[in-house]
Formats: C-alpha cells, sequence, structure tokens
C-alpha cells in the first residue's frame, strides 16, 4: 500500500470523525457567528453616510458659500440651506432645535446653547471669507484678479510612516484568528494523540500503519478542519460584506489579509501540530494534556503577545519575530497585512519555516515514536528518544 | 509460516526475551502459554514491529517482516481498544482499509463480520454504546475484516463468559481449518488443551517446551495415580520411594510418580490397606506439564 493512502485514509478519518463531533460543529457556529456580528453590527450602528448641517438663515446665503462650506468640511457634513422670512422666525427654528445653526443679519451665528461646534466655526469662517470677498469687490477689487490667490493650496505631509487604521484592525483581528486556531487545532492533536494512547487502540493502528504515517495522517487531518474553519470566516465574512452591500465597506488589505491567514495557519500548524502531538504522546492521561503542551503554548502565546505590539505601528521585535518560525506564523501574517513586509522578507521568512518543519516532522517523529507505545505514566522527553532508537 | 528466531529484548535490569524461538504454520493453531511476565506479549508485539527486538528476527515465509507483511496480519492486543466515539461499522471499514483493502471491499467484509457476530443492528451505534462483551466482538473483528494470513490474539478468552468463550475457540479452529496460521495466549490451560494441538511454553524469555499437546504429556518423565481406598486410608502411600503425593482430597490421593518409583509395590501396598474403588494411572494434563516445565 502506498504512504500517501494510508496518511490519507488516517487524515480523513480525523477530520470527518472530528467534524462530526459537537464540540468542532458548536465552537465553529460560534466563530462565524462571531464573525457576522463583527461585519453587520458596525454596518448597523454606525450613521448612514455623512452628516448634514441644517443651517436656517434670514437672509439669502450666496451658492459660493454652499460650496466653499461642503469644500472644506470634506463633504462631511453636508449644508442643508433654507432661509426664513426674519431674524425671529430663524431664533426660534433654532431654539427649537429644528435647524443646528441660524443665520441672523450682521451676519451672525446663533445656537441653541453651548460652545459651537467645529462645522459650526467652519461655516463662520466662510461666512467671513465670503463677506470679506464682497467687500472687496465694493472697494472695486475684482473677484477674478484674487481667484488665484484665493485658489492657492497648502500641501499636507505626514512627517511619520503610519498604518491605515482599517489595515490595522485587520492585522489584529489576524493575529488573535491564527494564535487561537493554530492553539484550538493543536490541543486537538495533543487530546487526539492521548486518546489513542491511552485507550490502546494506537496498538492495533500501529500494527498495520508506520508511526510517522499516523503521525501525519493525524496533524494533516486536524490541520485541515483549521484550513476549513479559517476558509470558512473568510467566505462568511466576505459574504455578509457583499450582502450588506454599501453599508459594509471591506478594507483594501481584506484578500491579502485572508489569504496571509491561510497561508500562515498551514505554516505555523505544519511546525506547532508536530510539535504538539510529540507532546501529546509524552503524556498517559487526559489530564496531562494542557501540562504535555506547555512549552509549546508559550511559544506561541510570545509571539502572539509580541506581535500586538506592532499592530499600529512595526517595531524592531516584530520585525525579527517575523523571521523566527515558532513566531513568524503570527507576526509575519501581521506584517504582511499592514503592509510593512516586502515580498523578500515574506519569501525569506517561509523557506526558514520550511526547514523548520523538516526538522520538527524529523525530530517530533521520533520522540513520538518513541513515547507512543509507552505504557504507564508520563514519559520524559530523553526517555522517548532513547526509546526510539532502538 | 512464521518463524521467530533467537530473539533478545531486554528493558533495563529486565530480559523480556531471551532466545525466544518457535514456528507457527499456516492452518496450525498454537497455545502460546507461560506464566505472567514470561515474555509472551513482548514476543507478540514483535510481529507487529511494536517491540524492536535486541537481536534475533522475525520472518513471514522465510522473509524478515516489514510494513507490507503487516497488512497481512491481524492482532488483538491484550489491552482492548478502539475509538470509543466512532461507528461500528465506519470503524471496522477503516481497519479494513488500513490494512490495504478497497473500499467496498472492506464494506462487504464488515458486513459479513457484524453478521457472523451477530452485531448487524449495532452497525450504526458508537463502540461506546455497547456492552463490554459485544466490544470484544468488534475488537475481534477489527482484527479479521481483512482476512489476515495471520492472526495473533493476546489473552483472547479473558473477559469473556462460557458462551463467548465456546464461540471464540469454534471460531478460531474454523479459522485454523481455512488456512490461518491462529496464535494466542491464555492462562486457561484445560480449555488450550481441548482446543490446541500443538503449544509453545515460555519462560522467562525462552521456550521451555514446544509441541504437540498428546506429545508433550505422554514425554513427561511423570506419572499421575489417582487412587482411592474404601476405608479412606492414605497412610499407606508415605515414604514411598520416586513417589510425592500431590494432592489429598478426603479419601482420594493423587500421586506423581517418577520413573525410580516402583509402581508394582505401590499397586500392592494399595490393595494390601483394604478395598481400592479408584486406580488411574495417566500422564500428566496440560497443567501439570505446564508446571513441570516452568518450576524448573
Amino acid at each position: 500500500m502506498k504512504w500517501w493512502t494510508t496518511v490519507g485514509l488516517v487524515a480523513v478519518r480525523e477530520l470527518v470523525e472530528r467534524a462530526r463531533s459537537k464540540a468542532f460543529i458548536f465552537s465553529t457556529a460560534f466563530i462565524l457567528l462571531l464573525v457576522v456580528a463583527a461585519v453587520v453590527i458596525p454596518a448597523i450602528v454606525e450613521d448612514d453616510g455623512p452628516g448634514t448641517l441644517v443651517v436656517v438663515s434670514s437672509g439669502d446665503l450666496s451658492d459660493a458659500v454652499v460650496e466653499r462650506f461642503e469644500a472644506s468640511s470634506g463633504g462631511d457634513p453636508l449644508l442643508e440651506l433654507s432661509v426664513a422670512i426674519d431674524d425671529a422666525t430663524v431664533r426660534a427654528a433654532v431654539e427649537a432645535g429644528d435647524a443646528d445653526v441660524g443665520v441672523v443679519a450682521g451676519p451672525e451665528l446663533v445656537i441653541a446653547s453651548g460652545e459651537p461646534g467645529g462645522s459650526v466655526t467652519l461655516l463662520a469662517g466662510v461666512l467671513g471669507f465670503d463677506q470679506a470677498i464682497s467687500q472687496l469687490g465694493e472697494q472695486g477689487i475684482s473677484v477674478a484678479d484674487l481667484a488665484p490667490l484665493l485658489q492657492a493650496d497648502v500641501p499636507v505631509t505626514a512627517l511619520k510612516e503610519g498604518i491605515d487604521p482599517e489595515d490595522a484592525t485587520l492585522a489584529f483581528v489576524g493575529v488573535i484568528l491564527l494564535y487561537v486556531t493554530i492553539l484550538t487545532y493543536g490541543q486537538w492533536v495533543v487530546l487526539g494523540v492521548i486518546e489513542e494512547k491511552s485507550n490502546r487502540v494506537v496498538e492495533v493502528v500501529l500494527g498495520a500503519v508506520q508511526p510517522r504515517h499516523l503521525l501525519a495522517g493525524k496533524v494533516i487531518g486536524i490541520g485541515l478542519l483549521g484550513v476549513g474553519q479559517v476558509v470558512a470566516i473568510g467566505l462568511i465574512a466576505f459574504g455578509a460584506s457583499a450582502i450588506g452591500g454599501d453599508a459594509v465597506s471591506i478594507p483594501d488589505a481584506a484578500p491579502t489579509a485572508f489569504f496571509a491567514a491561510l497561508l500562515w495557519y498551514i505554516v505555523g500548524f505544519g511546525i506547532y501540530g508536530v510539535m504538539f502531538a510529540a507532546a501529546g504522546a509524552l503524556a498517559s492521561r487526559q489530564e496531562e494534556a494542557g501540562n504535555a503542551a506547555l512549552p509549546f503554548t508559550i511559544l506561541l502565546t510570545i509571539g502572539y503577545i509580541v506581535s500586538f505590539s506592532g499592530v499600529e505601528e512595526p517595531n524592531l521585535v516584530v520585525r525579527i519575530l517575523s523571521f523566527l518560525p515558532p513566531f513568524a506564523p503570527v507576526s509575519m501574517q501581521l506584517r504582511m497585512v499592514n503592509g510593512d513586509a516586502a515580498l523578500w522578507e515574506v519569501l525569506l521568512s517561509l523557506a526558514i519555516a520550511m526547514a523548520m518543519i523538516y526538522a520538527v516532522i524529523r525530530v517530533g517523529e521520533r520522540f513520538y515514536r518513541g513515547a507512543v507505545l509507552g505504557q504507564g505514566g508520563k514519559l520524559k522527553w530523553r526517555e522517548a528518544w532513547r526509546s526510539a532508537e532502538q | 509460516m512464521l518463524r521467530l528466531n533467537d530473539l533478545h529484548k531486554r528493558y533495563g535490569p529486565v530480559a523480556a526475551l531471551a532466545g525466544c524461538t518457535f514456528d507457527l504454520e499456516r492452518g496450525q493453531l498454537l497455545g502460546f502459554l507461560g506464566p505472567n511476565g514470561a515474555g509472551k506479549t513482548t514476543a507478540m508485539r514483535s510481529v507487529f514491529g511494536l517491540v524492536v527486538p535486541d537481536s534475533g528476527s522475525v520472518t513471514w515465509n522465510g522473509a524478515e517482516i516489514g510494513p507490507e507483511e503487516r497488512l497481512r496480519f491481524g492482532y488483538m492486543p491484550e489491552q482492548r481498544g478502539l475509538y470509543p466515539r466512532m461507528k461500528v461499522q465506519d470503524q471496522l471499514v477503516y481497519f479494513g482499509r488500513l490494512h490495504g483493502m478497497s473500499s467496498s471491499a472492506a464494506a462487504e467484509a464488515t458486513d459479513r463480520w457484524l453478521a457472523v457476530l451477530g452485531l448487524t443492528d449495532r452497525a450504526g451505534s458508537r463502540l461506546e454504546e455497547l456492552s463490554h462483551g459485544n466490544q470484544q466482538r468488534i475488537q475481534l473483528a477489527a482484527a479479521l475484516v481483512h482476512a489476515p494470513e495471520l492472526l495473533v490474539l493476546d489473552e483472547p478468552f479473558s473477559g469473556l463468559d462460557p458462551l463467548g468463550v465456546e464461540t471464540m475457540a469454534d471460531l478460531l479452529r474454523s479459522l485454523a481449518e481455512e488456512g490461518v496460521a491462529v496464535m494466542f495466549s491464555s492462562h486457561q490451560l484445560d480449555l488450550v488443551e481441548d482446543l490446541c494441538e500443538q503449544v509453545v511454553i515460555i519462560h522467562q524469555g525462552a521456550i521451555v517446551l514446544e509441541g504437540a499437546v498428546r506429545a508433550l504429556r505422554t514425554a513427561s518423565s511423570h506419572r499421575y495415580l489417582e487412587v482411592e481406598l474404601r476405608s479412606g486410608d492414605t497412610s499407606w502411600a508415605d515414604d514411598l520411594p520416586g513417589v510425592e503425593q500431590v494432592e489429598r482430597s478426603e479419601s482420594r490421593l493423587r500421586l506423581t510418580a517418577s520413573d525410580e518409583a516402583d509402581l508394582e509395590d505401590l499397586a500392592r501396598r494399595a490393595v494390601a490397606a483394604g478395598e481400592v474403588t479408584q486406580f488411574s494411572f495417566e500422564p500428566p494434563s496440560l497443567s501439570e506439564v505446564f508446571r513441570e516445565a516452568v518450576q524448573q
């Protein structure tokens, strides 16, 4: 029998049996619900479109005022103008809350109470400017002559390279997703190995299957379940935003984030899945699962915590971690999403991770082989290593 | 033919196998006997590569056993274990396929074995929902589903009720008749004596006795005498040279007589002591052969 047939059989069993389990169905349904909520709720809560500043005026305001206001405000808020017959009517409308701001003779602005907000101050400036131009016109200075001067733009330059807040949010979500997914499915590998070992079915299986094929099938099967979950999260997120239409905006980096999450989940699970399997083989009871996997859980958690420091602004530590295989899945994913990583950096990190996966498989397989048939209590790493020598 | 040739295996200071050698032919039903800790399980596991011996070889039809050969073997370990939450049918199909069967052949064989074991109606149940006895049957089916050429069972009779023992015995006998090489370990020596023509006795990691049960019994240098006098007197048998009292229950005496014993003298003394109601002279039972072999 070809080895890949065996590995395939084992992987399919792991995948199917676990996908049928209540634990998987409920946890997946819960996560997908969270994703839908995360996409849809902001769209519902967010006010639809730009705001408006409702202005009532006793005199006619020129179109230029409205245009200049909206150009200055960047279209948010827009200006909604209505004309009242006299100043008293204007004041009444503002007091009643029918308008945000009133323009009375002078011109003078009135608001209901408190300090003027940014939009009101902006309107005051635009009105003052308009008044100045009309006074200059009265003194014989042509507005046409002034126009070029008035159009002069003051350029704005960002001094520091920052990250788009939307990209940062995505990167943040990606860091959590990768950490949780690798850890969750890694724990499943640990528990699966312990289950086989503690109820002795491993004796029957290993009578026909070589340990490394059982190990590979298990990691691939459970790993694929995680891939399925990441893909489902992506599809649901894109799907929900497509159904939401204009109300939901997809950040530009979303496809990159999805691709990066998938890629680094697979790479990460290649590293951690095998390590978790070896750890599980050393334990003899379910209660020992957490302890057995602890060194690797800590490793993964370090990458996770440190990566948070790089969400808003990439720093040197995150950049270094993104090349070290145990941390790269979380850190490099982050850098890819927030646009900090160059292509060569991604490829280099991938190459290092692949070498690590090869080493982990070679070493992890030996620990697994040495420990999985052991009976009695918890084994030490050294014992498992020696046992496989024979 | 399965051949274990001069297997040695040490676990630290303990020698689990110390020159274990024996053969098993196809069509043979071999009882593998030995006290606890004699190395039975270690020897059986070595056939499946679950134990790698320090030296010696395990061969099938003259060739070193590798992964391909093992696909044609069936194994039922002493500590039973299958996937508790997996459905019975799925489980048997899975083990069939792991041994290289196509999915249709595995499904067919699964149905057949479930019918043979009377568990067709439990095909869709999870293993953990079955009774202990039925789980045991599924364990056996998992070892048989791929129609192995060699079947190795570690204590297949332990935990079975008398009816289950009978079914298992019939099954093993018919498998051997079909040409399967079957070996099993057991502590139920009466059962082994009924069931097997051949036995191998292992003690401290080495084979101390092997051959046909009948031959082993007659080859023993001891004979067993059972003598009963109506008077119930047993003192006549005291201090006879070459004779040892093994068992005394009320008036019945069980004696062993070695080569140096004078059987005629013994018979005369018994008759002189009173009316003899029973006098039998027979080779040792398998249990006694076993005891002699491992007490040396």
